[in-house]
């Protein structure tokens, strides 16, 4: 949706800019000038303090891998590049950034849809509905990460439920496992290893995707409410007379109008999938056995986790960046590709 | 364009350029080193000391007791925890922000000396100007040695410690009828399942973390297999893919299996998880070191307990326990242990003589040895101080007096040492191996440690 209103708002301007002495061309002098002086300073200072870094950290990344301040600084060239595209670690941690994106994305945009059209519906209580599903989203990780630890513990609330669910038993040694039909199953479908103890290297990922989606779904709903809002009622009303259910009007006419959304929630989940670290770190460490490492992670852990590797972090750090770069170049030229095709879509621009 | 036009853009040019001049001129400012340093008076001042340990009150008593003998020397000491410890410590040293003081250790990937070696000040000539030439024959036997790095004694032993045995609550213990010698995996299985049943938790630890506490354990078991092998993989003489190993990995696992070690271990933190569920009694044993001793007081027990969540604590009789035979091959494991933490005094410090005289009074002085040893978190560095056993307010001091005397005599005369040889990468591959064994069962022991092999990086001795 980001997309979209960007551009609505962008048009007049446009329009205006375009009007022979309309205001926005009366105003052209002034408009760049003074407000560049102003804003000259803070912007050298953050640019340089930004590129400086990223500079520096380009240059670290030249040196041995295991290189620390205070250390003589001997320019290695790329051989922390070659080290980290051969470090079974970094596939890991870019293969668990890849499925947590697709997993938090897709169950993100389900039930952000799922709710979004539900209190479209004007279901009574809808505002208390609309506050309970947005307050995660502004609780800080830090204050959740204990709860979820919490709750995904061996003796948490959610083993508790599904051992009054007599989906779990108690066995003589006080460990959890699932009831026999369960626990064959899971067998057959070669799921032996996922047991009642979610911080485990089969489970932990998926607990971190969970409490991600947790988190941010109150984002992706107030997104498509308020996307689903600029559908014309007359392409819904010209639907329902052709005979189309509810479902199908959610499914034919509803999502296809919310494509910009969508596709804005794919950057934003993108950029958050390559830039996670907080609930991994706070909730299980990357662990057990790197079983939840991201790349955030793992360089957080090549710097202050094992011996100070300067170095690969600084490498890890400029392959993260150029990842980033590549992916937020692809996907907006991506969704600029998409945008002529935009205004048909009937979502109210 | 026009004349004026590129009048402005050269008066924006020229802008533009002083205003990176300036900002660089800044951001060089902001990087260089600092100008020479004052070293301050010896004897006021206000200095700054960080650390992964003591706790907080154990440091307050050491603070307050040297304010006694130098009142106008300020001390702010600031704890972390041990994960935090590191990226706060590079942090600071990078942006010239660091402590005057600060914790070392001999090894490990916490405060070891191989991380801030560089950043303290060689101490040999301020130890040698309060004890005499030979200084380091005064400190407990290799205590100097394992602070000093690249020929720089870089911190001063304020005490050892030492680890390979069990903390046990004996009022659990006796309460369910367990008792408190367990010499074997089968007396160990035994009391756990008695525990289980009264509700109580055998052996609390935690594995989900960076820390190296979980592989104490492990640690111990090998040692009940074969004695020297942990010492000489360390090396580099014996392989993490040994048979050895791969035994005692099948070991641990056993033990989860037989309800010995919880199942949430893989989901927990030793600290403060496993720590807390001992100091709350829901658990009836831990695996911790000596520097566990400090809770044994009731003072310290009540406050530990209530951090752990005890809302009217009683505190209880906690014993060390020797480890069990886990292999039944006829080893008990001993304990290993080194020089646990000295001071040190960054090199870039402002404040360096009232620093050294804070460094110098609680290792180099018997006062402050005393004020150390009657913490009961370390072994005192100083040869010939001993804790007032008598006068620590401990909860059962008729049945704990013996058994820390005999503890703390055990600990001073172990000849393994604990991290000083652990590279931080091979610690980093115990952790691994440990949380690879207790959270499934998709891999083989047997390529658990191999991984480990393959991970580990060999110290040998110098």
């Amino acid at each position: 949706m980001a997309t979209s209103a960007t551009t609505a708002s962008d048009e007049p301007l446009a329009r205006a800019a375009a009007r022979p002495g309309g205001d926005a061309a009366r105003r052209r002098p002034h408009r760049t000038s003074p407000g560049l002086r102003w804003i000259l300073p803070g912007f050298v200072v953050s640019a340089g303090l930004i590129y400086f870094c990223i500079a520096y950290s380009g240059y670290v990344s030249l040196l041995p891998w295991d290189w620390r301040p205070r250390r003589p600084a001997t320019l290695e060239g790329l051989g922390s590049y070659g080290r980290a595209l051969q470090d079974p670690l970094f596939w890991t941690s870019l293969q668990h950034t890849l499925v947590f994106f697709v997993a938090a994305y897709v169950v993100q945009c389900a039930l952000g849809i799922i709710f979004a059209a539900m209190l479209h519906s004007k279901v009574y209580g809808g505002n208390l509905f609309k506050i309970l599903i947005f307050v995660p989203v502004v609780i800080a990780p830090a204050i959740m990460a204990p709860v979820h630890r919490r709750v995904f513990a061996v003796d948490g609330p959610i083993n508790w439920i599904l051992e009054r669910l007599g989906l779990i038993d108690v066995d003589a040694v006080g460990s959890r496992n699932w009831t026999g039909w369960l626990s064959s199953g899971l067998a057959q479908i070669g799921l032996a290893d996922v047991t009642p103890n979610w911080i485990q290297p089969s489970t932990s990922l998926w607990v971190i995707v969970a409490v991600q989606v947790w988190s941010s779904v109150g984002i992706a709903f107030i997104l498509f409410y308020a996307s689903m809002g600029q559908i014309d009622p007359e392409v819904l009303e010209a639907s329902r007379l052709d005979g189309a259910g509810n479902l199908r009007v959610l499914v034919s006419v509803v999502v296809p109008g919310l494509k910009p959304t969508i596709v804005a929630l794919a950057i934003l989940n993108a950029i958050t999938a390559l830039k996670l670290f907080d609930y991994p770190y706070l909730i299980t460490a990357g662990g057990p056995a790197h079983s939840s490492e991201f790349l955030g992670t793992y360089i957080y852990a090549q710097l202050f986790g094992v011996s100070s590797h300067y170095g690969y972090a600084a490498t890890l750090s400029m392959l993260l960046l150029v990842l980033a770069l590549a992916l937020s170049i692809t996907m907006s030229r991506s969704a600029r590709e998409r945008r002529p095709g935009r205004k048909v879509k009937g979502v109210g621009l | 364009m026009t004349h004026q036009g590129l009048g402005w853009y050269r008066k924006r040019t020229i802008g533009l350029l002083l205003t990176v001049g300036v900002a660089s001129a800044t951001l060089a400012a902001c990087g260089s080193d600092s100008p020479e340093a004052s070293t301050g008076s010896a004897t006021s001042g206000e200095i700054s000391w960080w650390g992964w340990t003591p706790d907080t009150p154990v440091a307050e008593r050491y603070i307050a007791a040297f304010n006694e003998a130098y009142p106008d020397i300020t001390v702010n000491y600031t704890n972390y925890e041990n994960a935090d410890y590191a990226p706060t410590m590079s942090t600071a040293f990078q942006t010239g922000a660091g402590p005057d003081i600060f914790d070392v250790s001999a090894g490990g990937n916490v405060g070891g000396k191989q991380l801030w070696g560089d950043y303290a000040m060689d101490l040999s000539s301020a130890a040698e100007e309060e004890l005499g030439p030979e200084w380091e024959g005064q400190f407990a036997t290799g205590y100097v040695d394992q602070l000093t790095y690249d020929d720089k004694v870089v911190a001063l032993p304020l005490g050892g410690v030492a680890a390979g045995f069990f903390w046990i609550n004996k009022d659990l213990f006796d309460a369910n009828g367990v008792p408190t010698e367990l010499k074997t995996y089968d007396d160990l299985k035994s009391a756990c399942a008695t525990f289980t049943a009264a509700g109580v938790q055998c052996l609390t630890m935690g594995t989900n973390s960076t820390d190296t506490f979980s592989t104490e354990l492990l640690r111990t078991i090998v040692a009940s297999i074969d004695p020297d092998y942990y010492a000489e993989a360390l090396q580099g003489e014996a392989s993490w893919d040994d048979p050895v190993f791969v035994e005692a990995i099948d070991i641990l696992r056993k033990m989860q299996d037989d309800g010995i070690i919880s199942q949430n271990a893989t989901s927990i933190r030793q600290y403060p998880e496993a720590n807390n569920a001992f100091m709350a009694q829901e658990a009836a044993i831990v695996q911790m070191g000596t520097w566990y001793a400090q809770y044994a007081a009731a003072e310290p027990m009540t406050a530990s307990m209530e951090g752990a969540g005890v809302s009217a604590p009683v505190p209880f009789t906690m014993m060390p326990m020797t480890s069990p035979d886990f292999a039944g091959d006829g080893n008990v494991p001993g304990l290993v242990g080194e020089a646990d933490y000295g001071l040190a005094i960054n090199d870039e410090s402002e404040n360096k003589a009232a620093a050294t005289t804070f460094v110098n009074w609680l290792t180099t002085n018997a006062d402050g040895q005393q004020i150390v040893a009657n913490a009961i978190d370390l072994v005192p560095a100083l040869e010939g101080v001993e804790a007032d056993w008598e006068n620590l307010g401990l909860v059962s001091p008729d049945i704990q007096i013996p058994a820390f005397q005999q503890l703390y005599a055990d600990a001073a005369a172990t000849s393994e040492t604990r991290n000083l040889y652990v590279a931080p990468e091979t610690g980093n591959a115990q952790v691994i191996a440990v949380q690879q064994a207790l959270a499934g069962r998709s891999q083989t022991s047997a390529e658990i440690a191999a991984q480990a092999e393959a991970d580990s990086v060999d110290m040998p001795v110098e």
